[in-house]
């Protein structure tokens, strides 16, 4: 049998037991009751004591009657005869009334009682008037009255008799009652011990189940206590059940340590709404939840908490809740994002610096090309002109003519002329990159220095035009003269390279409240598109530009000197083709502001 | 009370004036002072009070005739009786008011005597709280020797159950001749 059927079993029979001791005590009580009822009943006692005094009451009159004939029959015999006459009636009227009348006719001797009356009310009458005259009252009348006392005294041990069978009877009665409700005692004692021993059984296996259930409450506080969490459990209601120090220590609640037992809002005193409260009705409702790493609003601690349902069986009775403190791991984690930053900001300043320097190296070896470049274009034609001079020279020897040495000679030194200008102009540009340049600013008429820089390219070009605009120009400029006039003179001998007679170059001054504007304009090859921003760079020579002479120094140079005048120098392209550069310096007054 | 009277008068019109001469100066001594002895019986002695008295009328003893007994408060008791068929009227004087007027003082119980020498002792504290009326009428008429009387105490046994008892039966003493208050 397995143990649940043997419980149910044992359990049905308690049940029983239970049962038959109310229906036994019953049955008893039900006896018992029916029994005090019989006893207090029964008037057979008080009916033979009455029967006892009617008897008596009468046998004392018919003694006085006899006292009286055989006496004085003084008035106080007379008072005495009369008032045992009223004694001997109420005797009588007393057994025939009441509860006493009733037990009488139960026993069936009204008859006697009601002779015995007869008897009596006829005797009154001779009694009466023998006590008024006085005289003796006749034997016969008496007879009446000496049956009455024996039959009164018949009926008396009637009633003795049947009260004793009556009784009799009675305790036979009381005594099987009586053994019924012994048995049923022993009955109800017997289940009653059943009962009790059911009892103790079932005490005995509460307190081992207590036992039981006291250990494994040790064992689990055991192990909250020795989590690293803070653990907090909750049944349905929200009602705290479970409780650790950790918790305690990670958030004191307000109530100190008694939190078990207590509504969780009410210990910790959280507003409606609030995060924990979401997380245990969600919990609640079957969720299991985890909130990432987050700081605590009461200090620098960084969390992160566990939310479980608890289930019995199918349904949720309740949730727990894991807070785990996560600060260090936190703190490495952010360090480590840092770090991480801090690296790529470092990659990403190294690579740049790479790709600066990648490019500075691009730059200086498209720098040092074009310089080849140039050299070998620009320095080949005259040392060519001095070489074939030269093989000239040695061929005719002596029948070369002073002219034609003269001639000879003077196109050599024309290219020397020219390469020296090359190598001046190289070592200028080098001079003004390494800043070793003076500048020195200082007042000067600006119109005068373009009219002379314009008379001395008429020297050495004096097939071409001129025409010059230069009314807006203020009187007095500043600026270093020797190295404006540089740019001036460059810009010149650009526009005449790059252009051809009869087309004028056009010189030209604007002024606005900042700027001197200086335009040179020419009407030549002009500057294709795509190498206008190369235009300034050292040694660039535009590919329109082959086989004219050049540096690829001069814009360079110019444009640097006008920026330490704090201006600039550009190029325009203009409809009608050739070329217009631009020089632009502030004015005096705001170079001055 | 005054029911009673009239039917006392109507019952017995011969005495009627000899009554009225008597219960005069009763009734005025009545309403009079408590320190004054009690009046002298003028008719056959009915009642006989002994023991330690406050006031005595004969050697020691308080007797009371029918007319002396007429005279106190008469009250009534309607009850069914265990000797009597139906519900009854009594009429009569309170054993209180009675022991009231001859001073038991600290007397504890009387001992009850009737004419046929039965006796019963009762506690004077519960036979007045249980309203022990000495009655004299039973329905309008005089008890008489032949039907308990001429004096019977009775108590309002219907309204009180704790009295229907057999024991306390035993003390509704009929023939009442003789009261020993100790």
């Amino acid at each position: 049998m397995s143990s649940a059927a043997k419980n149910r079993t044992i359990s049905g029979i308690t049940l029983g037991a239970v049962v038959a001791s109310a229906l036994l005590l019953t049955f008893a009580l039900h006896r018992l009751v029916q029994t005090e009822a019989e006893l207090a009943t029964g008037a057979g006692e008080s009916l033979l004591y009455a029967l006892f005094q009617a008897h008596d009451e009468e046998q004392r009159l018919v003694l006085d009657v006899y006292g009286w004939n055989g006496g004085e029959r003084r008035t106080e015999d007379a008072e005495q005869l009369g008032l045992q006459m009223d004694l001997a009636i109420s005797r009588l009227d007393v057994v025939s009334h009441g509860t006493l009348g009733r037990a009488l006719s139960d026993a069936k001797e009204e008859a006697v009682i009601k002779s015995a009356r007869a008897h009596l009310m006829a005797f009154d009458e001779a009694l009466q008037v023998a006590l008024r005259q006085k005289s003796a009252i006749p034997q016969a009348s008496l007879e009446g009255l000496r049956t009455d006392v024996s039959k009164l005294k018949a009926a008396a041990t009637r009633v003795f008799l049947a009260e004793r069978d009556n009784i009799g009877r009675q305790r036979d009665r009381y005594s099987s009652v009586l053994w019924e409700a012994i048995v049923a005692v022993f009955l109800i004692f017997g289940c009653g011990s059943f009962i009790a021993a059911r009892l103790l059984a079932s005490l005995r296996g509460a307190a081992r189940a207590e036992d039981a259930l006291r250990r494994d409450r040790d064992f689990s506080n055991l192990l909250l206590e020795s989590s690293g969490d803070g653990v907090i459990a909750f049944d349905t209601d929200g009602r705290c059940t479970h409780w650790n120090s950790v918790m305690g220590e990670m958030f004191p609640a307000p109530c100190g340590s008694d939190v078990i037992g207590r509504l969780i809002k009410d210990a910790y005193r959280l507003p409606g709404g609030h995060v924990i409260l979401n997380m245990m009705r969600d919990t609640l409702a079957g969720q299991s939840l985890h909130m990432p790493a987050h700081p605590i609003p009461t200090g620098d601690r960084y969390v992160e908490k566990f939310t479980y349902p608890v289930r019995s069986g199918q349904t949720i009775v309740g949730g727990i809740l894991f807070i785990r403190d996560v600060t260090d791991a936190h703190l490495a984690r952010m360090q480590l994002v840092e770090h991480r930053d801090q690296l790529e900001t470092t990659v990403k300043e190294r690579t740049r610096d790479l790709e600066e320097s990648l490019e500075r190296e691009t730059r200086l070896r498209e720098l040092y090309k074009g310089f080849v470049s140039m050299v070998s274009h620009q320095f080949r034609t005259p040392l060519s002109i001095v070489d074939s001079s030269a093989q000239r020279m040695i061929r005719r020897g002596k029948d070369m003519s002073e002219d034609e040495i003269r001639e000879r000679a003077g196109k050599i030194r024309m290219a020397i002329l020219r390469l020296t200008r090359l190598v001046s102009s190289t070592l200028n540009a080098t001079k003004l990159d390494a800043g070793e340049i003076d500048f020195a600013p200082r007042r000067c008429d600006l119109g005068k220095l373009i009219f002379e820089a314009c008379e001395r390219q008429k020297e050495t070009t004096p097939d071409r035009r001129f025409s010059i605009e230069l009314d807006q120009l203020p009187v007095w400029v500043s600026c270093d003269p020797l190295l404006i006039d540089q740019v001036i003179a460059n810009l010149l001998s650009n526009a005449v390279k790059y252009s051809s007679s009869p087309d004028p170059i056009e010189i030209a001054a604007e002024v606005d409240e900042r700027w001197i504007h200086i335009k040179v304009s020419d009407h030549g090859v002009g500057i294709p598109d795509d190498e206008h921003d190369k235009l300034f760079e050292r040694f660039f020579r535009a590919r329109n530009a082959v086989g004219i002479e050049g540096t690829g120094i001069g814009l360079h140079v110019a444009r640097a000197i006008a920026q330490m005048h704090g201006g600039d120098v550009s190029a325009l392209s203009p409809e009608g083709g050739g070329s217009t550069f631009i020089l632009k310096i502030p004015k005096e007054d705001a170079l001055a502001a | 009370m005054k029911q009673s009277r009239h039917l006392r008068l109507r019952e017995n019109l011969g005495r009627m004036l000899r009554r009225l001469v008597i219960m005069l100066p009763m009734l005025l001594a009545a309403g009079a002072v408590d320190a004054t002895d009690l009046s002298t019986p003028t008719g056959p002695v009915l009642l006989t009070i002994t023991g330690k008295l406050g006031r005595t009328n004969h050697e020691n003893e308080a007797i009371f005739d029918e007319a002396m007994l007429a005279a106190l408060p008469q009250r009534r008791i309607e009850t069914s009786t265990p000797w009597t068929d139906g519900k009854k009227l009594f009429e009569g004087v309170l054993l209180a008011d009675l022991l009231d007027l001859v001073g038991v003082g600290d007397a504890q119980t009387f001992r009850a005597i009737a004419l046929n020498e039965y006796e019963i002792v009762t506690p004077i504290s519960e036979a007045i709280e249980h309203g022990a009326l000495l009655a004299m009428r039973m329905d309008g008429k005089p008890l008489t020797r032949r039907d308990k009387g001429p004096i019977w105490i009775v108590y309002p046994r219907d309204s009180n159950s704790s009295i229907q008892d057999e024991r306390h039966d035993a003390r509704w003493a009929w023939q009442l001749l003789r009261i020993e208050v100790r």
